[in-house]
């Protein structure tokens, strides 16, 4: 009998066994598994701002914990593990390596400055997970084609691009003169590339001839260097001012423009950080308020509080509480990895598997179109897409103004049109 | 070409700063001169005396330019203790050692600062900050920077007569001339080595009060400030202290007016092919070291 019972037993455990594996290979078991995903970046050492940006993917992922995990996956839980470059191109393959053998991720979202990106260049397609790296430009990589990268931010001949766009619409919007042209670029290697897009787009309109000083200094420039630099400006009478310049010089560029007087009737200043609190906190409300808030500087902003964007906007409402209760810095970069770690929750939804082939294929081919709660950057509409080599494309710098007082934090997003929070101020007549 | 506005601006923009690398550079000559030693952290402690100056400002709210009074008898007290611990010690020891030392400091004091402040430019706030001095309609200097015009020509003439014309001074200049006949003459010179390392630290804080309002500061700036200061030294004449006066002026004045003609990277180069100059046609400096 009980020979019997143990033969039954058997078969039928063997059938179970059978049916098991048969499921496996139709995906049914990673129904409630989990997904381990590598948050690589430079958390500690000159480029922290980067690494410090990787919470944005972190809360996005505790968010979808909390709301049921990965529904198409039966619940699938995200775990993450972070990794810090410390700043060195030199860790990065290292700490790469360690996620994928001894971690076991999934997927990677690098939080990194080019350099960096660049530097695990010759890993991406070897190991065959998908990574996306974030803020970076990138630009340097776009010519291998790599299979298994995207980048998510602004590429360089966008910034450039958009730079003269913001120039063209004061032109044609508001009968800006844009006779006399000066730009002034410290000398960063992403700074010339924006450089040279800035010229050629100039070049398409025809402005190129209106170009009367193009001016390249030392992103160590001092004081009284950055005083020489913008007497050569003043020299000039330039009715528009572009400025490509770095954060190491951006508190000398303003107190020397104070200490010679020059008030450009229009300056474009591409540098984002004077959009931020952390820029007050350096030039001091006083110069703040006399020579940007009061004049008509227009800048790029990454993610401006004000857009009326609704998927932004209810990221903002949760994001800033939970980075600022975690104790940890906010900035903008937070959102562009939040929007990475939206890309990839996409895609595992869409597929139910986190197979970094299957993975990589869909994020190849994905599409988030505005209005999907997943496209959360209003900088990437109409839709987040990449092109094969792992640009991305549709990537806008917007244009901001601060507006009225330092108090209220009152930047106005002026350009795109469509996003437009004010009208551009103290336009020259 | 540029118009006289532009140029004169430029000038003045290079007097304001020369003033100041004289003032920091006289420090360091005095103290040469009687220790015959280098103070190679000298601009460290210009750039902790800045933090010094950043940190009542931004927590007491006490403008740089009071908080001279606090930061002189502390730097007084520190360029005695400098002396007493660094300095001294070390006098009589052979060059590569006391190149070690002050290398091994420098690296101490400029990571400390990274540890304590990170590598944030940091800047101490005044009233008069952005107050423009107009001398026409284009031509005009941030009032710190006249200040620091003024003071740092009135402060450099001052020691300068101290040194011609006071005891204490003819004692500086017997000691640096010759310790050891000085001493037979009575003067006590260890005690006199530490009160001139003190006086060039006062010099130091002085110097910190004039910029502090105008100069970011981040830690890494100190071995800047020393290099910039011991070639206003060599150029001057090791331990002249008019040399150094007259020496950080011309320096001054010619970055800036490089600057403008040459452009910044250029303008960053000109103190050192100027130096280079000087070792080949004037290789004692601009006026006889001591």
């Amino acid at each position: 009998m009980f020979y019997l019972n143990f033969k039954k037993s058997l078969v039928v455990m063997v059938s179970l066994l059978f049916l098991l594996t048969l499921m496996t290979g139709y995906g049914f078991a990673e129904k409630g598994s989990t997904i381990k995903v590598g948050l690589l970046g430079a958390m500690t050492g000159a480029y922290a701002l980067y690494g410090e940006a990787l919470p944005g993917a972190e809360f996005v992922f505790s968010e979808i914990n909390a709301s049921g995990g990965i529904k198409s996956m039966g619940g699938a839980k995200i775990e993450w593990v972070y990794a810090d470059t410390a700043s060195s191109s030199t860790k990065v393959l290292s700490e790469m390596e360690r996620l994928v053998d001894a971690e076991k991720v999934d997927a990677i979202i690098f939080s990194s400055p080019t350099s960096e990106v660049m530097a695990g260049a010759s890993l991406y397609d070897k190991l065959q997970i998908p990574v996306i790296s974030t803020i970076a430009t990138s630009e340097p990589l776009f010519k291998y084609n790599l299979k298994y990268w995207r980048m998510l931010s602004i590429p360089s001949d966008e910034y450039g691009v958009s730079v003269i766009k913001w120039l063209k619409s004061l032109s044609d919007e508001y009968r800006v003169k844009v006779k006399r042209i000066a730009i002034a670029t410290a000398e960063v290697p992403w700074l010339l590339t924006y450089l040279e897009y800035e010229k050629e787009e100039l070049k398409k309109l025809g402005l190129d001839k209106n170009i009367v000083l193009d001016l390249k200094y030392s992103d160590k420039s001092e004081l009284e260097g950055m005083a020489s630099i913008l007497l050569k400006i003043k020299a000039s009478n330039p009715d528009i001012l572009i400025v490509n310049d770095a954060a190491s010089t951006f508190p000398h560029y303003w107190r020397a423009a104070h200490n010679i007087g020059l008030y450009p009737p229009v300056t474009l200043y591409a540098l984002t950080a004077i959009a931020y609190p952390r820029a007050r906190a350096i030039l001091g409300d006083d110069l703040m308020m006399r020579h940007v808030v009061s004049k008509p500087v227009f800048f790029g902003t990454i993610a401006h509080e004000n857009t009326p964007h609704k998927a932004y906007q209810n990221l903002q409402k949760k994001i800033v509480p939970w980075v600022t209760k975690k104790g940890r810095k906010m900035n903008d970069f937070i959102y562009i990895n939040a929007q990475a770690a939206y890309a990839f929750v996409k895609v595992w939804e869409m597929k139910g598997t986190k197979d970094p082939k299957v993975v990589n294929d869909a994020l190849r081919e994905l599409e988030i179109p505005d209005g999907d709660p997943a496209l959360v950057m209003p900088l990437f509409r109409p839709s987040l897409k990449w092109l094969p080599n792992g640009k991305v494309l549709n990537a806008r710098l917007p244009c901001a103004q601060w507006q009225g007082s330092l108090k209220d934090h009152k930047v106005e997003l002026i350009f795109p049109k469509e996003s437009r929070t004010a009208k551009p101020i103290l336009l020259p007549k | 070409m540029y118009s006289l506005d532009i140029w004169c601006q430029s000038i003045l923009m290079g007097l304001a700063i020369g003033g100041i690398y004289a003032l920091v550079a006289s420090g360091l000559t005095l103290a040469y001169a009687v220790t015959r030693q280098l103070h190679l952290t000298h601009g460290d402690f210009l750039a902790i005396a800045l933090y010094v100056c950043f940190l009542l400002s931004s927590s007491l709210a006490i403008d740089p330019y009071i908080s001279f009074f606090i930061t002189a008898p502390i730097f007084f007290g520190m360029g005695i203790l400098v002396y007493l611990f660094v300095i001294r010690p070390l006098q009589g020891a052979g060059t590569l050692l006391t190149f070690q030392v002050f290398l091994g400091l420098v690296l101490i004091l400029e990571n400390t600062l990274l540890v304590i402040f990170k590598s944030d430019p940091r800047l101490a706030d005044s009233f008069i900050a952005l107050n423009l001095v107009h001398f026409t309609d284009s031509i005009m200097l941030g009032l710190p920077q006249a200040i620091a015009l003024i003071a740092s020509t009135v402060i450099g003439l001052g020691c300068f007569w101290m040194l011609r014309s006071t005891d204490f001074g003819r004692a500086i200049r017997a000691v640096s001339e010759d310790a050891e006949a000085a001493s037979l003459m009575g003067i006590k010179v260890p005690r006199l080595r530490m009160v001139v390392f003190g006086l060039a630290f006062v010099l130091i804080g002085i110097s910190a009060s004039l910029v502090a309002p105008w100069w970011n500061i981040s830690p890494q700036k100190g071995l800047d400030f020393t290099l910039f200061a011991l070639i206003i030294v060599i150029i001057g004449g090791m331990g002249n202290f008019a040399g150094a006066l007259i020496a950080g002026f011309i320096i001054g004045v010619l970055r800036a007016v490089s600057g403008l003609l040459f452009g910044p990277a250029l303008a960053l180069i000109i103190p050192y092919a100027v130096l280079l100059i000087i070792f080949i046609i004037r290789p004692q400096g601009l006026m006889k070291g001591t």
